[in-house]
């Protein structure tokens, strides 16, 4: 008996190590970075006096400590931190003119690229600067509010899970539009006023677990890859078949670059067959379709056939 | 003038209807999100969706008493196909609907208290309930709570495949049920099936039933 209860702990921690292994890989830090990390990777911080030789520590304010492990896994991990910020941060205390850096922003370094589809963020900047977000006065919205640029991972062009891009998206406007933790969202708490204004939905939840909520609260452009014109609640969409139907918005939106890319791989057919994204209504096939209708008319013709002849030889 | 033999107690005609009319809403509510377009002035989508959520859960608890029913009565007999001779008796009743009943023959398998259907019905109603029916709500369940759907498998995504069936299954009631509807038109007078379903008694053809005897013992 006891045997059996150790094999099974050390079972249940092999899987629970191999399971850590397999959710958090390796970090590789920047060693120019140290230098900044040892104060902005803490909670508290301490600097000597160069007069007095005292050591003093301070707690760092809240929205200047960096998470470290979350940096280095970030699209921007490659980066030091004065690629962005001015060089004269390495000198200690800093300089308080330093708070006037203008920050920089999204295009200040990324450019459009021949990928396909094309993030475009020409058009990116072009239509956030039609939402909500930047026509509406005192938002204080940027792009940092939404891209974390220390902690941010673009998951928009992932072919893989399809769910985590929902869920990760989702969870940068959850920030912000709900007062509660973006967890207890999408797992489904009846208290969260989020799902009670979405109830018209048939399942809510399951619909915030499958579409990002840009799907419907966002403009779709063509040649921008994500939606970035947020509308008024007002004009959100809501009716089912604009996702649910052969010309489905999520064929423009989520499944965008999903569809662009299979079917470049694979062809219309086989990327319909083995796509990891579904909806009703989304992906019927026509032939498919021009069969059924023709064997159900051949049932239909059969029966008034029949029907004709029974009559005629009465 | 033959006499009348009590053929569908009173569980069947009820699970009879009540299954006819959630397979309609079924294939309407089925139809219009198949075919939904955001123009189209079909059921509304959400409406549909929530139709045929509430009809399917309906009519899987309705199998359940068909299934137990038959399992539990008499009826489950009629399904239980005797595999010796079959294949003569189903040409048998195949040759009727095509030229015997324009010559005004006989119907080779009358209804009677003996046999409730002839073998075509039988074949076609063991598969429609024993294997089309149960397929149809084991994925429409599936896709209710999608998180039990296996994702891919063999490079399928196992979605379509699981709504692929189900339309697959949802198409063949559909083409049922219009056949099904014409051939209860061939009793003796065409509203005799239907009436017999509201009533459970019905006219006894087997009364004169003479030179089918051998093949009724099969049954």
């Amino acid at each position: 008996m006891k045997l059996k209860t150790i094999v099974f702990l050390l079972a249940l921690f092999a899987g629970m190590t191999l399971q850590a292994q397999d959710s958090i890989p390796p970090v590789k830090s920047n060693p120019a970075n140290n230098h900044c990390f040892s104060c902005h990777g803490k909670r508290w911080y301490t600097y000597a006096n160069k007069d007095s030789s005292q050591v003093i520590k301070h707690k760092m304010f809240k929205d200047l400590i960096i998470d470290t492990v979350a940096y280095y896994h970030n699209n921007h991990k490659s980066l030091a931190c004065t690629d962005c910020h001015a060089s004269d941060y390495n000198n200690l205390p800093h300089k308080s003119d330093l708070k006037l850096e203008p920050l920089l922003v999204c295009t200040d370094c990324h450019t459009d690229t021949d990928d396909v589809p094309p993030i475009n963020f020409t058009g990116i900047t072009e239509e956030y600067k039609k939402s909500v977000h930047a026509t509406r006065k005192n938002t204080g919205v940027s792009c940092w509010s939404c891209h974390n640029p220390h902690s941010y991972n673009i998951t928009t062009r992932s072919k893989e899970n399809l769910n985590q891009v929902v869920a990760y998206d989702n969870s940068i406007c959850l920030e912000c539009h709900s007062g509660m933790g973006k967890f207890d969202i999408l797992y489904g708490d009846p208290k969260s006023n989020l799902i009670a204004k979405h109830k018209w939905l048939p399942d809510p939840i399951k619909h915030f677990r499958n579409v990002r909520c840009i799907e419907c609260h966002a403009e779709i452009r063509a040649d921008v890859l994500v939606a970035h014109n947020i509308r008024p609640k007002e004009e959100a969409i809501h009716n089912c078949a604009q996702c649910h139907s052969t010309d489905s918005r999520l064929k423009y939106s989520l499944y965008k670059y999903q569809l662009a890319q299979e079917r470049s791989e694979k062809g219309v057919l086989t990327s319909i067959i083995s796509s990891r994204d579904f909806a009703i209504g989304t992906n019927p096939s026509p032939l498919l379709n021009l069969i059924s209708l023709l064997v159900f008319a051949c049932a239909i013709g059969g029966v008034a056939i029949h029907t004709i002849i029974r009559i005629m030889k009465k | 003038m033959s006499g009348k033999v009590y053929l569908y107690p009173i569980w069947i005609r009820l699970w009879h209807w009540l299954n006819a009319l959630l397979c309609l809403v079924l294939i309407f509510s089925g139809i219009s999100m198949h075919y939904a377009s955001p123009d189209a002035t079909r059921i509304r989508f959400d409406l549909a969706v929530t139709m045929h959520n509430i009809s399917g859960i309906l009519l899987t608890a309705n199998y359940i008493i068909f299934f137990l029913g038959n399992l539990f009565t008499g009826n489950g007999r009629n399904y239980l196909i005797q595999f010796r001779g079959f294949r003569q008796r189903m040409w048998k009743q195949i040759y009727y609907y095509a030229f015997g009943v324009f010559k005004k023959e006989e119907a080779p398998f009358p209804i009677g208290s003996a046999r409730k259907f002839n073998p075509l019905q039988q074949v076609t109603y063991a598969v429609v309930m024993y294997f089309m029916v149960p397929m149809i709500f084991i994925t429409g369940w599936a896709l209710l709570f999608p998180q039990v759907i296996v994702s891919e498998w063999l490079g399928i995504n196992g979605f379509a495949a699981t709504d692929f069936l189900h339309i697959l299954g949802g198409f063949g009631v559909s083409i049922f049920l219009v056949i099904h509807l014409y051939f209860a038109t061939m009793g003796k007078k065409p509203t005799d099936h239907y009436k017999a379903m509201i009533s459970g008694y019905h006219d006894d053809e087997s009364e004169h039933e003479s030179e089918n005897d051998s093949e009724k013992n099969h049954i």
